[in-house]
This record gives C-alpha cells, structure tokens and sequence, in this order.
C-alpha cells in the first residue's frame, strides 16, 4: 500500500457543536436587503449637469455593478464565517495533529470478517488500513500508537514503545482479514488497558485519541453494555469512529446446513436443508447454488430468496462408503463471499451401531424389534443386546447410541464409562422398570452436571390411558403432531417412577408426559450428547407384584415403535454436532489410545499441518484444537489415514451488514461517514478532532479588511 | 452683522456678500471693495483732450496731478481729458434653468452669482463713463437693453436683472449667434454663464461673436458641487432643464463624472482659447476681483 496523501483530500468530514446557530445563516441574505432598501431611500438633489452625470453612468454602469457584486459577496460571505464560527464547526482531518500536543493514539482496525466486504476493489479492511496508515504517515512526531484489532480475539499488535513510523505503517498493513466475528467488549478492555499510562508516560503524552476503523455494524456496535463502555472510555480519551462500510450493503449468505436425518448409513439416501438468508431490502433472484460433497459438485439448484428473509433449499445424496464425508453447500458469490459456503461433516456409517442393556433378558426385546423390526433384512440400525453384568466389559467407542432397559443399577465404574459417552456425544436413553433402585439412579442425578436430568422418586400405580403430548413442542413428540390416531394420546401406563426434574437442572424439558401431568418422557443435554430418560419400562416383563400386573403395555401399543425411534433420533442427534464448530470454536475429540501409528496430524483447510503428539497414557485422549480462524474442513489425519474431520463455519450474526444509526452511540463518539474518493481510494471519516470557528473568525475579519480596501479602492478609482 | 462692521474688500468674499439684500448695494460694495484694494484708480481717461479737474484722491496717478493749479491754490487737482466714448461693455446674463442650482456648499446660486459679477461689471463700467448694455437669455434672448452711459441706466439693468426667473433651457448657440447680428457697434462683450450647452454650438456662437470684432469674455460660472461632486449616498438627481432623473450611488460614479465634467472644461477652455477670447472659470464660492480684474485689463487692452 502506498500512501500518498492529497492533503485537501485529508478534511474528510465536519460536524458542528451548535448546529441550531446554523438557522443565523439566514442573516446572509442582510446585505443584500440592506443593498435593496438603500437603494429605494434616497435623498433628492436638484442637479444641473446631468449630461455628464448621464455620460459617465453610460460609459461606466457594467463596472459600477461588477464592484457593487463583490462588495456585497464579500459581505454576504462575511456574515456566513461569522455564522459558521459560532456554530463551533469541528471537523477533523488526517494531517491534524502535526504540531500539536503530543498524542497517544490508539488505533483500533475491525479485521471481523464482514470487512472482506468488496467494493470496487478494494476490501472494506483494505481502506481503513490505508486510512489508519495515512494518520500515522502524517500524525505529529511526538506521537505515540497502539494498534488493536477489533475481533473475535482482539490482539494489540503495536504498543507505544514502537515509534518508527514507517514499521508501524508496515504493521497495520500486515493486518490479515480474519474470518470471525467482532468481539467489541473485549476490544474495549483492550483499548481501556492500553489508555492506562503511567505518571511519566501522562507528562508525554497530554492527550489520547482513540480511533475505531470499522464498518460499524449494528450486529456489532448495538451490543448490550458498548454505549456504557463506549462512554466511559470517552472520560479519558477523544474517541472518533471511522465508518469505512458500505451503506446499504446487502449480503446472501448460507446460515445453516444440516442433515435432515439423525444419522447417515452407506446406500440410504440423505437429505440434506440449507438455509439461505439476503440481508438486504432487494430479493435476489435465480441464485445459483451448489452442492458439493467431498470438494466435488454433485447438485445444483437456482433459487430465488426474498429480501430480508430465508429460502430454504434440500439436497439429497447416498454416501457410497463409510467414514467422515464433508459436505458444503455453496451460493453464488457476491460482494462478501466468506458467508456464502457452509460446511458440513457427516459421519456415515455401514450400520448405526446401538448397544441396548438389558436388567433381564427380555427387558431390550421390544426395544431392540421397534429399532430393527426385521431382523432378516439389512436395517440401517444395528441393535447389540448384552446383560447388564456385560456393560463393565464393553468398549462403547463404537456405539452411537445405548439404550438401558431395567438395570437395576450402575456402579461408579459404569457411571463415569457412561457419562464419558455422553460427554463424547453419545446417545443415552434409559427405561425403567421393576428392577431399578431408585437411590442408585439418583446418584446420577446430583452433582454440578447430572446425567440424569431427572430424580426418581416414589413409583406410583395408577393406571392412566393416554399420554400428553405437551404440544408437540419437543422433537420426540413433534413427528406426532397431526397423527392423533397413531396411539401415542391412547398409550395406556400403569406404573411408574414418578420423576422430579431438579430445580437448578435448567436445561431438562419434559418431552411427554402423563395426564395428570407427571413426566413421561424427560430429555437433556449432556456434554456434547443427549439423555433420554423415560418413567416407566420399556417391556412387558416388568410387573407389579402386588397384582401381576406389567408396568406397562406400551411396547405392544402402536405408539411404542416410533416413539423409540423418536427418542434414538432425538439421542443420537447430538452425534453431529462434535464434528461441527464455529469459527474460533475449538475442536474436540477422543484421540484413540494406540501407541504404535505415530502423531497426529491436523490439515488445516488453508494447507498448513499441525503435527499433535500423542500423549503417553493408557487411555484414550480428549484432544482439542483452539486454532480455528479460517472456515472449511479441518482433517485430523494419523499416518496417512483419514481419522476424523471437522466443519468450520463462520457465525452469520456478522453477515447482515447494517449499520448502527450514530444517534445510539454516546454522544461523545463522532461518527463520520462522509465519502471522498481521492486517486481512485476511497476514503472516509474524521480522523482528527480540529475546531475550525477560529480560522472561520480570522477568515472573516480579513474579509473585513479586504472589503475596506477594496470599497476604498473603488471609492478612490472615482477620486 | 451690518456691513459697516466689515471692510469694503471682504464683500468680494460671496459668503459676505450673501448676506446683503438688494443686487445695487451688493454691485456697489463689490466694486468699492475691489477699487480700494488697487493701487491705481479705475476712474480716469485715458484721451489727450482735456476736459476738467478734479480733486485728487489717494490711489490717482501722479502724473495727472496739475502742479499749476498746485503753485495757485495750494491743492492737488488733477486733470481729467476727455474720455473716448466709444467703449461699450455688453452684459449677455444666462438666466437658464440649470443657472438656479446652488449646491450644499455654495453660498449664492449661480444666478445670484451671475447677477452680482453683471451688476458690479455694470457700476464700474457706468462709473468709467463707458456705455453698458445687458441682454438676458435662456432658449431665446428675453431681455435686451440697450446701451447707455448714462447714470440712471444702472437703475434700469438692475431692475432687469433682479426682475429675472430661471425656467427655461439654455440654447446657446443661436442665441449667441442672434446676439452677434444684433451687437453691431463693436465692444466688449461679457458672457456670464454654466454654458451647460453642446459645446460646439456655443463656441460657433462665440466665433461669430469675434467675427463681428468684439472683445469677449466668458466667466463660465460652475458651482462647486458640479467640479468636486461630494455627494457620498444613494441620491436621485433630478435633472433640470427636463434633462431626466438620475438614481445613482455617487461615489462610485465620482470618478467617470469628473472625467465627463473635465472633457467639458477642457473643450470650453481650448476652443476659447483658439478664438482669443478670455476663458474665466469662476466657482460660486470665490471672489469676485478675479472677474473684475479679468474685465479692466480687457478694457485697458481695447482703449490701447
């Protein structure tokens, strides 16, 4: 970047400190009145010779009006300086600030990814760094700089020791786009740590001068508490903005992709729904949209998306092998082209792989018959029976789902294996039944972060028909929305745990429940899987001793089949999301312990390699990766072979590019985004804060003077 | 302030002389003032017959002193001659419209002023024993008496002139030219005017006025507004002799004016000048011995 400054190019904007004086510019008009009225109050004169005086006003009236033009234009001119003077113009220019008071100025440059925005062709972060070079190129020599980033990690990569200019020039041009988001709080402790001198650094720099070069997003600048800090940091320095954006910029971009099934298995086709959204006020006909899964296109449509709104689009694929695949769905580009890909990775299985635990036998034959009714036939799901006293042996890694039906409980070793799952993003349902001690289960149910998201209390007979959907608002219940008659309202159940979501567990939801409004089905979260826990069993062979009755005989109802399915759905939901990330999000996974493959090694989706040792331990390694600054498919890779991948998206919040009405930032904050295109640059803003009424005064007294001189000299032309 | 309280000469001072009423008493103490002020007495001849003696009085020339009648009597008697009757002064007054003016700083108009010179021109010449005659004219000749030397034609001029309003235009030329046919008797012949005419049809009029062999003399009277034009604000010139009204902010017009007013003068005076006429320009606020003393040695270049 070459700086080269027009200096007249450097006044970029003005603003006035009394704008309602601006009204006595009216009083321009007053010389001209006072011209007009003189003109119609005269004296009278007889006069004799008035063939001269006629000759002379022939040979000379073109003059005469020339001279009385320029009287009155220096007049009329006169009253605007004085006017615009007491209307305390300050504007603020670029080269303001040689020889004045030393100054720390703190340079503040927004690197969030909606700066990639092009105009012409310049990016958005490509202006404000010339900007930012041209104050420093011609700020005063005494001055001091920081230079801070407004991003997602705000960094400050000049400090005040730096005080070759040209390098710091050579810094903020090195500023590199980032792909994320504005993180402007912590931008402000930033700015704030940096404004905080010391006595003798006070001494050198009497004044400070902060200086925002952003395109002044709503999404960014409206956030909760930035007007207070804003304010507060305007106690102790000069605080300018400088809106380099681009009013009324639209943007497309592509808020969401996801894969309308649980799960994805070799052969089954999956669908998949984009989501494309136009931040803008014009509706973006025939957008081209791609499909695309392992970098390669295999689907294309053309949508149109209303302004200001979303268009979905759905793609369908069958993966024909097995492993991690990345899918990615791509919009025709526009002016900022970060948003318009989305990223997906989809483990696909041969089989779904779930592991049902049985308290008795036949406590897991209904659940293992409504995931895989015929067993004769290849089903997508692959239930695995085993006893309870199996569970201790079992390596669950390949499993993305558990069922637990009856168990009568769980030993400390099984309960931190089965939390461990979930926190890996297992899927966790648990049935009850006749079997189950309620104190055992409640067990998990305390402590900072329960895995049950519910506590078991007394069991209670009271044969009830029928089941409430609560609306169909939770996924389990949403499918039977519209189906009254598929058998979930009939469900009939007998006895059960009555169960009592704690207080402080927030994040459960009842997903069905009982109509006398005891839950029956209650989920939640649970590290990066999901829990399902039911009230009742999930056989016939639990009964009520008291009468022989069974719990329930749910399994044998229609409603039974879906439901499960449902809740496998629902459970192993959570699968996905551990090979997703937000940008700047780190990436997490459970490194499998095998000494003997060497390092890991991470591809970034810019090409660099990160190797990632492996830690020596007899167990599986949580692994996770902080690193994330650019958008795609990050590959976790081991000799060679493919391990796992991960998707990165940028977050859309930074993609509606409105800007923030300056009236709602504090009042101390100038906001300018007058425009200038000097050289083919286009620069904007106020950079330094200049008052102009003294210059206005003088300007106006020499006009004074002039006016003297020259009514004297038109005066004495006639003498 | 009475008149005896001043000295006769400060009545040549206009600022003085406006404060006396009646145009015979203003004619006499300017000519008194003016008289008393010279070394040599106007009042003698200048013929070799003689004709009478008379007491001296200071100022006369010594060398008409009659010593004879001085070794008889013991008293200085001059001898008076004969005087040349021939001499005719004729008095042409403009009493045109524009001669009314009288600017803020003048003291008399310019008519009052011309007046005065044509009464004071008329005493001293009919003291002198010389014939005077005086015509008044504006568009047309209005007034013409004839010439005379006799003492009551003083009366009779005066009553003219003071009998006089400005309201007419000024048509120089062929009234000069009329004047010229009519002035058959040779004499001088005294213009007091603004001359605010086209300039070449006046000095036409003139040149027939030498044609006819006639001394002239012009006392081109102007007020001093009309040479310095000092009006500083917006003012609206009306026009005299329905010359039309002039709206103007003077001062930036000062300059192109006094250019036109100084062409003006300059014709006057050169073409004047080219015809041997005496040119006297006379502001209304001085003196009037100039114009008298222009007069004498016209007289005096004539009797020669």
């Amino acid at each position: 970047m070459n700086i080269t400054v027009d200096r007249f190019s450097l006044i970029l904007a003005f603003g006035f400190g009394s704008a309602a004086m601006l009204g006595w510019l009216a009083a321009a008009a007053a010389p001209l009145l006072i011209h007009l009225w003189s003109r119609r109050r005269y004296r009278e004169v007889p006069w004799a010779a008035v063939t001269f005086l006629l000759a002379a006003l022939r040979k000379n009236s073109r003059r005469i009006q020339l001279q009385q033009w320029i009287l009155l234009a220096m007049r009329t001119l006169m009253v605007v300086l004085v006017v615009l003077a007491i209307a305390e113009p300050h504007g603020q220019n670029l080269a303001a600030g040689v020889g004045d008071v030393p100054t720390h100025k703190v340079i503040v440059i927004d690197t969030s990814f909606s700066m990639a925005y092009r105009e012409s062709d310049a990016s958005l972060l490509t202006k404000a760094k010339q900007l930012a070079g041209e104050l420093v190129a011609q700020s005063g020599t005494g001055d001091a700089y920081t230079v801070i980033t407004l991003s997602d990690r705000p960094r400050q990569l000049v400090g005040r020791d730096m005080v070759d200019r040209s390098s710091i020039v050579a810094h903020i041009e090195a500023i590199p786009q980032t792909q994320g988001g504005a993180n402007l709080a912590a931008t402000l402790d930033a700015v704030s740590s940096a404004l905080e001198l010391d006595a003798k650094e006070r001494d050198r720099w009497t004044r400070q001068d902060v200086y925002f070069f952003s395109d002044m997003q709503r999404k960014t600048w409206a956030a909760d508490g930035a007007g207070v800090r804003l304010g507060e940091l305007a106690k102790n320095a000069s605080i300018s903005a400088v809106d380099v954006g681009a009013p009324r910029a639209t943007n497309l971009a592509v808020t969401e992709l996801r894969s309308a099934a649980p799960f994805a298995t070799v052969g089954e086709d999956v669908a998949f729904d984009a989501t494309l959204h136009e931040f803008g006020d014009e509706p973006r006909k025939e957008v081209r949209v791609e499909f695309l899964v392992d970098d390669a296109p295999v689907g294309e449509q053309t949508i149109d998306v209303p302004a200001n709104s979303d268009a979905s689009v759905r793609f369908t694929h069958r993966f024909r092998d097995a492993g991690s695949h990345a899918v990615a769905v791509r919009a025709a580009s526009d002016q900022l082209e970060i948003d318009n890909t989305r990223w997906l990775v989809v483990p696909v299985e041969q089989q779904i792989r779930v592991l049902c635990v049985a308290g008795e036998p036949e406590d897991a034959k209904y659940l293992a018959a409504a995931l895989a009714p015929d067993p004769s036939t290849e089903s997508p799901i692959r239930p695995q029976v085993i006893s309870e006293s199996e569970l201790v042996d079992t390596d669950l890694t390949g499993y993305e789902c558990m069922f637990l039906s009856n168990v009568a409980q769980l030993t400390a070793d099984e309960t931190e294996r089965l939390t461990h799952y979930v926190d890996a993003g297992g899927g966790l349902a648990i049935f009850l039944g006749d079997r189950v001690q309620a104190e055992s289960y409640n067990a998990l149910a305390r402590g900072e972060a329960p895995l049950l998201p519910a506590r078991l209390t007394d069991v209670r007979t009271e044969v009830q028909f029928g089941v409430d959907p609560l609306d169909y608002r939770h996924p389990i219940a949403a499918p039977f929305r519209g189906r009254e008659r598929a058998g979930l309202l009939t469900t009939p159940v007998g006895r059960y745990f009555r169960l009592e979501i704690p207080n402080e567990h927030s994040a459960a939801e009842k997903a069905l429940a009982l109509p006398n409004g005891d839950p029956l089905v209650v989920t939640a979260p649970h590290g990066r899987g999901r829990v399902v826990l039911v009230a009742t069993a999930g056989s016939l062979s639990s009964v009520d001793r008291t009468n022989g009755e069974p719990w329930t005989t749910w399994p044998a109802w229609p409603s039974f089949l879906p439901v499960v399915r449902e809740i496998f759905a629902f459970a192993v939901g959570g699968q996905h999301e551990q090979w997703q990330a937000m940008i700047g999000g780190p990436l997490t996974a459970t490194l499998p312990f095998d000494r003997g493959s060497g390092d890991f090694e991470l591809t970034r989706p810019d090409g660099r390699k990160t190797s990632l040792p492996v830690a020596v331990s007899s167990r599986d390694q949580p692994w996770h990766y902080d690193e994330t600054d650019v958008t795609g498919i990050y590959s976790l890779g081991r000799g060679g072979a493919l391990v796992s991948q991960f998707a990165v998206n940028v977050d859309t919040h930074e993609s509606d590019l409105a800007q923030i009405d300056p009236h709602q930032l504090p009042a101390e904050i100038k906001v300018r985004s007058d425009w200038r295109s000097a050289n083919g640059v286009v620069a904007s803003g106020v950079l330094s804060e200049a008052t102009w009424n003294r210059p206005l005064l003088w300007a106006a007294a020499a006009l004074v003077l002039m006016e003297l001189c020259l009514a004297w000299l038109f005066g004495r032309g006639a003498a | 302030m009475s008149s005896a309280a001043v000295t006769s000469s400060e009545f040549l001072d206009p600022h003085m002389l406006a404060k006396l009423r009646g145009l015979e008493l203003r004619a006499a103490r300017i000519v008194e003032g003016y008289v008393a002020g010279l070394h040599r007495s106007p009042y003698q001849g200048f013929s070799n017959e003689f004709a009478e003696h008379r007491e001296y009085t200071p100022g006369d020339d010594l060398r008409y002193v009659d010593w004879k009648v001085f070794g008889k009597t013991d008293k200085f008697y001059l001898k008076q001659f004969e005087a040349e009757t021939n001499l005719i002064c004729y008095l042409l007054l403009d009493i045109s419209e524009s001669m009314q003016y009288q600017g803020p700083t003048a003291p008399l108009s310019k008519l009052t002023y011309a007046q005065c010179v044509a009464a004071s021109l008329a005493y001293l010449i009919l003291h002198q024993h010389d014939s005077v005659s005086l015509a008044t004219f504006d568009d047309d000749v209005r007034q013409l008496v004839r010439p005379s030397s006799s003492p009551t034609q003083l009366k009779q001029l005066l009553h003219v002139m003071e009998g006089t309003s400005a309201e007419r235009k000024t048509r120089t030329g062929p009234i000069f030219h009329e004047l010229a046919e009519r002035l058959t008797r040779r004499g001088i012949v005294v213009i007091v005017s603004d001359l605010f005419d086209n300039p070449e049809a006046m000095l036409a009029g003139l040149k027939h006025f030498r044609h006819r062999r006639h001394d002239v003399i012009v006392v081109h009277l102007l007020d001093p507004a009309e040479i310095d034009f000092p009006f500083q604000h917006v003012t609206l010139f009306k026009g005299l002799e329905a010359l039309g009204d002039v709206v103007t902010e003077p001062r930036s017009l000062r300059a192109a004016y006094l250019q036109e007013v100084g062409a003006f003068l300059q014709q006057v005076r050169t073409g004047c000048r080219a015809q041997q006429i005496d040119y006297l320009q006379v502001r209304t606020d001085e003196r009037l011995d100039q114009v008298l003393t222009t007069f004498l040695a016209a007289r005096a270049r004539r009797i020669r």
